[in-house]
């Protein structure tokens, strides 16, 4: 599976004969070793989760978020090196206030994706720069609401604009995006240690039939982290969530961290539904406890 | 034509042609014009000076009127604007109110335009001035507010803004100083409503030269003169704020808003009015004044003695 | 020695009048059910000349995102065409036809940026997927204001009252061309600086037509073409065989008869083959002029 570069992977700018950047494969390594990171998208949100390694325990419990806001609307996680995570998350803030500057309306998680699918790109082309080590998570809800231009005054007519098509605008949007700068949308996302098993477990979910809500994202999301943590069991963990609606939802369409009880009541659940799959090692049925979280 | 220095008769039209057309067609020419008597004018022949004003007409050109190291003057005038903004403190927090209307001159063209603007959801900024200019405001403050929402998610657990209203009319005085000093002023006189670092009611006032001050009422514009002096009836002084209730502040400015129509030249009667509290800002955006005293017209007849 | 912006300089020196620039004067665009309708005088002046009696002052700045331009001609032009180029490039580049919000925010910034040297009043109509049709207006200072329908121009003045009286939202097509034509006939009776031809755009689903109304006829429509949505920007406009081909159907109505000699410019066409007045029928030389 893995070859060695034997000397085409000391520089980003050099491909190896057959074809591959080692840099870059590499990269993906230091992101196979990071926490891991999900993303679901619901039929009325984007749940964001992410297991934070709890490295040492001297360290302030909540503290050193993972989950990051970038403009009001949209979320970034991401698994690998957290220094470069940061850089990341701050170069994605830079998109969207760039965005605003000149369209005086915020960015949308399409467009951001792809800014940043391109900034990761570049990072792979030059000899002076390594790849980013992270695979991130970006997540967010374009208004489904008439957005105003940013500082405008007045309004239109109150009947509605003339010859609007009818339909639905806006709406969640999910996308990852890889140290090569290769980005694509999902219904659901996972990437660091954990990713096999997240994976496999969020494609029992049936997320392209748009059914999940975000009351029961969250509950999945937290479920997947500890599932994708069952091989991990050893090291200590602390789970981060957080959360996107439409206007009409929990969050108004705003990013923000799941309320403390919701997450606490997941976490619950989440444990419990592995301590029995532990004990019964076949399950069939995973609607068992849905009516056990409530609000 | 002119050979050898002799003149035509077609040269001479020439000369009257030239001497007849308007100022501005008299410009310096490569080819130099008949000679006449004394008055013969010398052709210039550098190529940077053709076309320019002729010389003998407008004397040299003067370069200083585009020039680069004057003062650079951006200070424009309003020409959209907003008129009054009203506010009051009173016990549990503070009500702020302005009119609907932006003005073009004396045109009311825009009746529509909601002058109150909430920062942060925890504060209101009422604008009077120019339009264009409490728009890039508006736009600057909600960068303002992403900002600190990114510094505050970073460093703590709180979703609480660390902008509170005092931080936020300081913040919004030194960049209308900043600008008036740069002779490039934000055309606007203000007033940021919310509370302070304490949770308590703050009102403040700030305008196009830096100028600010606080008290517990503030009107800008034709309110300073009109609404003031009603407004500090109900809040004297600091101490009386305490013991104005929600219901008194809110029906004082609302009272206010109505003389301000009857006497400002520049107002609407739809206005809109915030309310911030702890629980946070409550907006209305489309307030009609109501009760409105004008049936006394009926007893004014003529000016002095006439009584049909 | 004073410093001024507007050129005079005080004693006897140059004088280059700021007062003298060519103006265009009363433009209007309306909601209407189906999208948006501007429409424009065609009158050009120069303090009391008429520099020139048929501009068009509807400009595209995308496929169904136009402007009506008032004030110095030279500045509006110049912004427009800013505009337009940043408009292209956005589509380019995000994959996505910019909506009529993303031309307003650019118009915008850049009327305000440079309040101190534009005399520019613009009128940002357009319609897109997402939000059907929309009026923004940009007055002198380069402020934003969303309108149910806007007016515009020296000429403007004289219509307030009219077009307050006579406004109603989620008007048909044509109940909002007669309100337009209206409108626009009593700014042009009444203001010296209005006058000429009336024009149109229609802004919907489909794309853009254009109408075109004569005063001498009574201001009767005597012309239509569309511009469907996709109609690359400063292309010359097809002939009527390419454009057939191209829309399967004539959709072209133009009437030549009576206009050519009604322009008093430009060559005076002989009409006498069956291609050319094919030709001149499509080409609509009324709106390219």
């Amino acid at each position: 599976m893995t070859s060695i570069g034997t000397g085409y992977d000391l520089a980003n700018s050099i491909f190896s004969p057959d074809g591959r950047n080692f840099q870059v494969e590499y990269a993906v390594k230091a992101v196979e070793n990071g926490g891991t990171s999900v993303g679901i998208r619901c039929k009325d949100g984007v749940v964001l989760a992410v297991e934070k390694v709890i490295t040492s325990k001297l360290l302030k419990p909540g503290a050193n978020k993972r989950i990051a806001t970038v403009d009001k609307n949209l979320g970034v996680v991401y698994s690998g090196m957290v220094p470069d995570g940061h850089h990341f998350v701050d170069r994605a803030r830079d998109e969207a206030r760039g965005w605003r500057e000149t369209f005086k309306t915020p960015i949308s998680t399409s467009d951001l994706a792809s800014r940043m699918g391109g900034y990761l790109q570049a990072y792979t082309l030059y000899q002076s720069v390594r790849p980013f080590g992270i695979t991130a998570i970006i997540g967010g809800f374009d208004s489904e609401l008439e957005t105003p231009v940013d500082g405008e005054v007045g309004s239109g007519p109150s009947v509605g604009a003339g010859g609007k098509v009818e339909g639905k605008h806006g709406g969640p949007g999910l996308y990852m995006i890889e140290p090569s700068g290769m980005y694509w949308g999902y219904y659901g996302a996972a990437t660091g240690k954990g990713r096999q098993a997240a994976k496999a477990e969020l494609e029992k979910l049936n997320l392209s039939e748009n059914k999940l809500d975000l009351m029961q994202g969250i509950k999945e999301a937290a479920r997947i982290i500890y599932v994708a943590q069952q091989d991990n069991k050893d090291k200590e963990f602390e789970l981060e969530m957080s959360w996107i609606s439409g206007a009409d939802g929990p969050t108004k369409g705003r990013h923000m961290e799941v309320p403390k009880d919701l997450l606490e009541a997941a976490e619950r659940l989440a444990k419990k539904a592995i301590s029995e799959d532990d004990e019964e090692d076949e399950e069939d049925d995973d609607e068992k406890n849905d009516d056990k979280m409530e609000e | 034509m002119i050979r050898g220095g002799e003149m035509n008769e077609d040269a001479w039209l020439k000369i009257k042609w030239v001497k007849n057309v308007p100022n501005y067609l008299q410009l310096q020419s490569p080819h130099p014009p008949p000679a006449v008597g004394a008055r013969r004018q010398s052709a210039t022949y550098i190529p940077q000076a053709w076309g320019r004003p002729r010389d003998d007409v407008y004397g040299a050109y003067d370069p200083s009127y585009m020039q680069t190291n004057g003062p650079n003057q951006h200070t424009q005038s309003p020409i959209v604007t907003g008129t009054s903004v009203l506010g009051m403190k009173f016990k549990e927090g503070v009500v702020i109110a302005a009119d609907n209307l932006a003005s073009y001159g004396s045109l009311a063209r825009f009746t529509d335009v909601k002058r109150l603007r909430t920062f942060a959801e925890s504060s209101v900024v009422g604008f009077g001035g120019d339009v264009s200019d409490m728009q890039y405001l508006d736009r600057h403050l909600t960068e303002l507010a992403i900002d600190e929402a990114y510094a505050s998610s970073t460093t703590t657990n709180s979703a609480q803004p660390t902008l509170n209203a005092r931080n936020l009319h300081k913040y919004l005085q030194k960049l209308l100083y900043r600008r008036r000093s740069k002779f490039d002023p934000l055309w606007n006189s203000l007033l940021v409503a919310g509370l302070d670092e304490s949770g308590a009611p703050f009102l403040a006032a700030a305008d196009l030269l830096g100028t600010a001050f606080s008290s517990p009422s503030l009107a800008t514009g034709f309110g300073s003169m009109l609404a003031q002096p009603i407004m500090r009836r109900l809040v004297p002084d600091e101490a009386s704020v305490a013991s104005v209730t929600r219901e008194q502040a809110v029906e004082c400015v609302r009272e206010c808003m109505k003389v301000l129509f009857y006497r400002d030249a520049r107002s609407l009667d739809s206005y809109s009015l915030a309310i911030v509290t702890k629980d946070g800002v409550e907006l209305h955006q489309n307030e009609k004044l109501e009760n409105q005293s004008w049936a006394f017209a009926d007893r004014i007849k003529g000016y002095g003695t006439q009584t049909v | 020695m004073e410093f001024t912006t507007t050129g005079v300089l005080n004693e006897d020196g140059i004088h280059v009048d700021m007062d003298r620039l060519k103006k265009g004067e009363v433009n209007m665009a309306v909601t209407f059910k189906d999208g948006v309708i501007l429409g424009a005088d065609s009158r050009t002046t120069t303090g009391a000349y008429i520099a020139n009696r048929v501009t068009d002052k509807l400009t595209q700045v995308h496929d169904t995102i136009w402007c009506c331009r008032s004030g110095s001609a030279a500045d509006t032009q110049a912004v427009t065409d800013i505009v337009q180029y940043q408009l292209g490039l956005f589509s380019m580049r995000n994959g996505k036809p910019p909506t009529t919000q993303t031309a307003a925010a650019i118009f915008q910034e850049i009327c305000y940026s440079n309040k101190d040297r534009l005399s520019a009043g613009l009128i940002i109509a357009g319609w897109d997927e997402r939000h059907g049709g929309q009026v923004y207006s940009i007055p002198l200072g380069g402020s934003l204001h969303k309108q149910a329908y806007a007016i515009g121009g020296s000429g403007s003045t004289y219509i307030y009252g009219y077009c307050d009286a006579h406004w109603k939202e989620g008007m048909e097509e044509q109940d909002a061309v007669n309100f337009v034509k209206g409108a626009l006939r009593e700014a042009i009776k009444w203001d010296g600086s209005s006058g000429g031809v009336i024009r149109m755009v229609v802004l919907t689903k489909k794309g853009a037509i254009r109408h075109l109304y004569l005063p001498d006829e009574d201001y009767k429509r005597v012309s239509g073409r569309k511009y469907p949505v996709g109609t690359p920007n400063n292309t010359r406009l097809p002939v009527p065989e390419l454009w057939e081909k191209r829309q399967g159907g004539r959709e072209v109505v133009a009437h030549f008869g009576p206009l050519s000699s009604n322009l008093g410019i430009g060559p005076c066409f002989n009409v006498s083959s069956e291609l050319t007045s094919a030709r001149l029928r499509g080409s609509s030389l009324v709106e390219d002029m």
